[in-house]
């Protein structure tokens, strides 16, 4: 995979890598660059998972411009934390705990305790009726206003096991819980999202 | 009949890994057989739900956040290690340390162990740390032939003339036992730099 060609070189001196040494380079031997310091190595780790990244994030706050921010948190504090990256786990899981710490904790601060769906705000106020001729765009948009209104921890073990095809074991990795913890949140997750989507489901 | 399915048994159930056995309660269940059906709703529901996928020019302009976040970090992490505010708090601190190291090495264990005690104060308010010996009250020994390095009291001299008064409270340091010592343990350039280090913050005007 090839960094974009229009991303803006690294400032830090580091010398773009060609599209055959992308390929070579796993990501344990990326990562190994990047704790070297070589940044180069670091944007193709970016540019690897940015769009798992994003759509983690995007599935917890539904919203792109605070999903970029979280993206670009979560990247950022893998530069920073990658020498305690010692391989254990894979990259990907790694940064996926990256990025669900770093959007648990951004919904902790904006999100009340009690979000409920007001799906006025995602519904076309002019169709007629509740689940008459929703379009597919609406239908999407309700289900991801509903999965942002789950509780952080049914959210966190949802998006992970649903949309990123995660083990039960990775997903309690991530989230540092037990497997049966994990399923019991994908479980009530899945009926919250139920009882929200009564209309539509 | 069998008891009615878990939580964790109904996740494995719509994961297709569920034990033939309690599949089988399923089918006999009218409230299990309600509730799957309620979990495999949801789980399609929430499956159709993809992400929007943003603009393309979204992706390389995320790299050079990155990049750019990455750089800044580097830049402030740096900067904020070179303030003097910071720096020269913790090189005082740095010296204290090392004067104490150097009064303890000076204590050898066949040697007579002095009397008397030292105090390093640091800080306003902060009690201070006392190494005394049984015996208080009488002048605490002279270090054993520890030479006083020439470039040791170039330092020290310049240090002092240096230092306005209550410079060394300025600096969080009201009282530095055997400072010649600690001097004399640093190498050359760690004597350049704390010397550069300590006249710039002493010439830096006060806010």
């Amino acid at each position: 995979m090839r960094a974009d060609a229009t991303a803006a070189p690294w400032p830090l001196g580091a010398t773009p890598m060609s599209d055959a040494q992308e390929a070579a380079l796993d990501d344990a031997a990326l990562v190994e660059a990047a704790i070297a310091g070589d940044t180069a190595a670091f944007d193709v780790l970016v540019t690897r998972h940015r769009r798992s990244v994003y759509q983690v994030c995007y599935r917890f706050v539904n919203d792109h411009e605070d999903a970029a921010d979280l993206t670009q948190d979560t990247f950022v504090r893998a530069w920073k934390a990658l020498g305690s990256f010692r391989g254990q786990a894979r990259f990907s899981t790694w940064i996926y705990r990256i990025a669900v710490n770093v959007s648990l904790n951004r919904v902790s601060l904006k999100t009340p305790k009690t979000d409920v769906v007001d799906f006025d705000l995602v519904a076309d106020q002019r169709e007629p009726a509740p689940g008459a001729a929703i379009d597919a765009a609406e239908r999407r948009a309700m289900v991801r206003a509903a999965v942002k209104s789950l509780p952080p921890r049914q959210r966190a073990a949802l998006i992970l096991r649903t949309y990123h095809e995660l083990s039960h074991q990775e997903v309690a990795d991530i989230v540092g819980t037990s497997v049966g913890a994990v399923k019991a949140n994908v479980f009530h997750a899945l009926a919250n999202l139920k009882k929200r989507l009564e209309p539509l489901v | 009949m069998t008891p009615c399915l878990t939580p964790d048994e109904f996740v494995d159930l719509v994961d297709g890994t569920l034990a033939a056995d309690r599949e089988a309660h399923v089918a006999m269940c009218v409230a299990c057989a309600a509730t799957a059906t309620d979990v495999r709703e949801a789980l399609a529901a929430a499956m159709s739900a993809e992400v929007p996928e943003p603009s393309p020019l979204f992706w390389p302009s995320l790299n050079a956040r990155v990049q750019a976040a990455v750089a800044e970090s580097a830049a402030t992490g740096w900067r904020a290690w070179l303030r003097l505010d910071v720096l020269v708090p913790i090189a005082g601190l740095a010296l204290v340390v090392v004067a104490i190291a150097s009064a303890i090495d000076a204590v050898s264990p066949a040697a007579p162990v002095p009397s008397g005690r030292g105090i390093v104060w640091i800080g306003d308010g902060t009690p201070p740390v006392e190494f005394a010996s049984e015996v208080a009250d009488e002048p605490l020994a002279a270090p054993a032939a520890t030479p006083m390095n020439e470039d040791a009291l170039a330092m020290m001299a310049a240090l002092a003339s240096a230092l306005p008064e209550g410079g060394w409270d300025a600096l969080g340091v009201t009282r530095l036992p055997d400072l010649d010592i600690a001097a004399a343990s640093l190498t050359a350039d760690e004597r350049d730099a704390l010397a550069a280090l300590l006249q710039s913050a002493m010439e830096r005007p006060k806010s």
